[in-house]
């Protein structure tokens, strides 16, 4: 098959009829205005050809792209030369498509990991005043138990402290990834991997959380799996 | 600016990316003329019956019709990736949906083409997969920019009963009435739905309906 519009130097199909005629007569290849005339000067065949025309332009940009422009069941059955199409230069859309969703998952990582130097301070101002907070309660604790309940002599402050946990409690434990709403989400690695994600047999459904950082600004987007 | 095109987005929620990409090609084979015939949709029920992933046929026949070319490119890289094993399946399935409306159209004839480039088959294995199908190599497409395309009136839309019946056996013209029964014999052993047992459930279904249309044309065909 051949593009008549490329062949008669048109740049796009998107020419009148007038312009058409003008460039057929213009045509030095007598076999080529031949078939310009016959087909796409006729209304009902235009449309037909335009159409078929369109698909194989798309066909040709897939094989550019897929790096199959050379094969023999292409290029037995087009003209070459008119169907030319050079690869689009982005990277494939497989590679597109895992390296957003690499950016999701770190995204996530980065959601979900420890942030000290983010701290900054009025982090530390912040955890400063739940120590004195956790201090004070203890203390008033201790004394009123002292008052209230034993006449042995008081023990050691040391002492009275040991029990108390060494470091405080996560106060933000949640994580920001959405959790299964039913049954456990299996993934391959704690990033978003959605590709990998399998559910367990029995259970409903679940939702994923992908995070997208276009202009600086988190966005969430969120994904919402059917329940099935 | 979306993260994910509307493909990209029903995919990474479900369990069979590449059954999935298969469907969206199969989706965009069905209505590359603009249409999608009860036959088509009847042959793509089929082959999404048998997922575990219910994949939801006209969620994918309405993404199929939105599609970008990268949504295409895309399911078409993920199918290169596919089992070796199941390639000609997969080709001959395309094939199958291809043929079902009775007729090539040139459009379908090159998404069929490049499909066989994707898996990585090329013209060689093309050709034996049709052959294994319909008995001959696999027909080169119409060329509508020649004159000769329409003045056999290959341009009118679909074609008629006896062409299509016809194309169904892989026959054209005007064969003989042994030319036609030797191509029923040929063809109803290819398709057979016992020969598909070990290749699953949906691959029986898939048999089961060639098999009921070229038993359907060949009847029609000698009873004419």
């Amino acid at each position: 098959m051949r593009d008549l519009y490329r062949a008669l130097g048109l740049a796009s199909r998107n020419v009148d009829e007038p312009q058409l005629r003008a460039s057929i007569e213009r045509c030095a290849n007598a076999e080529l205005a031949r078939r310009a005339r016959a087909v796409l000067l006729d209304p009902a065949r235009r449309r037909h050809y335009d159409a078929t025309l369109l698909q194989l332009q798309h066909i040709a940009r897939l094989r550019a792209n897929l790096g199959l422009s050379s094969t023999a069941t292409w290029t037995r059955t087009v003209a070459a030369s008119d169907f030319d199409a050079r690869p689009d230069g982005s990277p494939s859309r497989f590679e597109s498509l895992k390296s957003r969703l690499a950016l999701v998952g770190r995204a996530a990582q980065a959601a979900q990991a420890p942030k000290p130097e983010g701290m900054g301070f009025c982090g530390c101002m912040f955890w400063l005043a739940v120590l004195i907070l956790i201090e004070s309660a203890w203390d008033s604790c201790q004394r009123s138990s002292h008052s209230s309940g034993s006449t042995s002599s008081a023990p050691s402050r040391a002492s009275a402290r040991s029990p108390r946990p060494s470091t405080p409690q996560p106060v933000f434990a949640e994580p920001p990834l959405a959790q299964p709403r039913t049954g456990q989400l299996e993934r391959g690695s704690k990033s978003v991997a959605p590709l990998a994600i399998t559910t367990r047999e029995g259970h409903n459904g679940y939702t994923v959380e992908l995070f997208l950082q276009p202009h600086g600004n988190l966005r969430t987007e969120r994904l919402a799996r059917e329940d099935f | 600016m979306e993260l994910l095109s509307e493909f990209e987005r029903l995919l990474v929620t479900r369990e069979e990316p590449t059954r999935t990409c298969f469907v969206l090609v199969l989706c965009w084979l069905a209505q590359c003329d603009g249409h999608l015939d009860d036959d088509e949709r009847e042959l793509l029920r089929n082959v999404t019956a048998g997922s575990g992933a219910e994949i939801q046929l006209e969620e994918l026949l309405g993404i199929a019709r939105r599609a970008t070319l990268g949504d295409i490119q895309l399911a078409l890289e993920i199918l290169r990736e596919s089992n070796p094993s199941s390639r000609k399946p997969i080709l001959q399935l395309v094939i199958s949906l291809a043929l079902v409306d009775g007729h090539l159209l040139t459009v379908e004839n090159h998404i069929v083409r490049l499909m066989a480039d994707v898996l990585g088959l090329g013209l060689d294995g093309l050709n034996e997969a049709f052959r294994e199908m319909v008995g001959h190599d696999f027909p080169e497409p119409d060329d509508p920019s020649d004159p000769a395309f329409f003045e056999r009136g290959r341009g009118a839309a679909g074609g008629s009963t006896r062409a299509s019946d016809l194309a169904a056996l892989g026959l054209e013209g005007a064969p003989s009435e042994d030319a036609i029964k030797a191509a029923y014999r040929r063809l109803a052993k290819v398709h057979h739905p016992d020969r598909f047992a070990s290749a699953g459930p949906e691959a029986v279904k898939t048999a089961e309906l060639q098999f009921k249309r070229i038993r359907a044309a060949y009847e029609r065909l000698l009873g004419a």
